[in-house]
């Protein structure tokens, strides 16, 4: 078998696996050895790319504005700013009232 | 709120279920639409009409899969709707007869120290997946990164399972090219 011949079939057997004289190919020819381990671990390290990055937060926006138009939403309102961010904003009152409090008891 | 209490709250229209649910997947379906694009803007536009159309069909849910498998097909659907209607290419239905895309034996990379094994890093081939033509990028993405099966691509690309695999194999192809090129040209800069 050629190069050109094992190279043609590869896209059909390189995730299964080939007959005798594909397998015999590929084990004798360096070549075409070097191809599917290249192609094979390309594949490999596609399979381990994360989710890269969070949308901007104007999609987010885009969605409340067309979500509540639809009538989509029948309880509650769709809070301002990203998911997530409305309980950092409780947060914010609470830690104050937590700080002036220990002041007050530091200073008694 | 755990997904599962967000999924039945926002069958009723809650609006903290929305946002527990955008929370819990918006970096997923927005990488997914990002790669399928390679473009930003675009891939915001599906990314909110995504999840506009998971809102609108989430009473149709009926846990038969886990919610993220049918969050991830919805939002492969409205990317590939999106790229019918500009009628992209998506995938060439005919093998290419240009002698030039044939990869013939590739003798100039026959060196064993050439091998790619262990030098790809991610931002490399994150770019190289961006630089590809856009019917081998989907392939690419729905197959190797999103690990669809070419009998699923096929259905969804309206094309044969063997178009999928061929299209797959010239998609790694061309990526083993701008590699395999990146890394020679670092090399020679290193050098200089």
């Amino acid at each position: 078998m050629t190069c050109v011949e094992f190279q043609r079939v590869l896209p059909f057997i390189i995730e299964t696996g080939g007959n005798a004289e594909e397998e015999d190919h590929l084990q004798t020819c360096a070549v075409c050895k070097d191809l599917v381990e290249d192609l094979r671990y390309i594949a490999d390290q596609a399979k381990l790319l994360v989710p890269m990055e969070d949308p901007n937060p104007r999609v987010w926006e885009g969605i409340q504005k067309s979500v509540e138009q639809e009538g989509l939403v029948k309880t509650g309102t769709l809070r301002k700013g990203l998911p997530g961010q409305s309980s950092l904003i409780w947060l914010l009152p609470m830690a104050a009232a937590l700080v002036t409090t220990a002041m007050r008891f530091g200073l008694e | 709120m755990t997904e599962a209490e967000a999924i039945e709250k926002a069958k009723a229209g809650n609006a903290e279920a929305f946002e527990t649910l955008y929370g819990l997947h918006k970096r997923r379906v927005y990488s997914l639409c990002l790669r399928m694009t390679g473009n930003v803007a675009e891939a915001e536009d599906l990314t909110q009409e995504a999840f506009l159309q998971l809102y609108r069909k989430i009473a149709t849910f009926r846990g038969e899969s886990a919610f993220s498998t049918w969050l991830h097909r919805l939002s492969v659907n409205v990317v590939l709707m999106h790229l019918r209607k500009k009628s992209l290419p998506e995938v060439s239905l005919q093998e290419t007869l240009d002698p030039q895309d044939e990869e013939g034996p590739t003798k100039e990379f026959g060196e064993k120290d050439l091998a790619l094994a262990g030098s790809i890093d991610r931002v490399n081939l994150e770019r190289a997946i961006s630089g590809l033509p856009p019917g081998y990028r989907m392939i690419f993405v729905l197959h190797d990164i999103e690990g669809y099966e070419h009998n699923e691509i096929a259905e969804m690309m309206k094309c044969s399972i063997g178009n999928s695999k061929s299209q797959l194999h010239k998609a790694r192809l061309k990526l083993r090219g701008v590699l395999k090129t990146n890394r020679t040209e670092r090399k020679v800069r290193h050098q200089e």
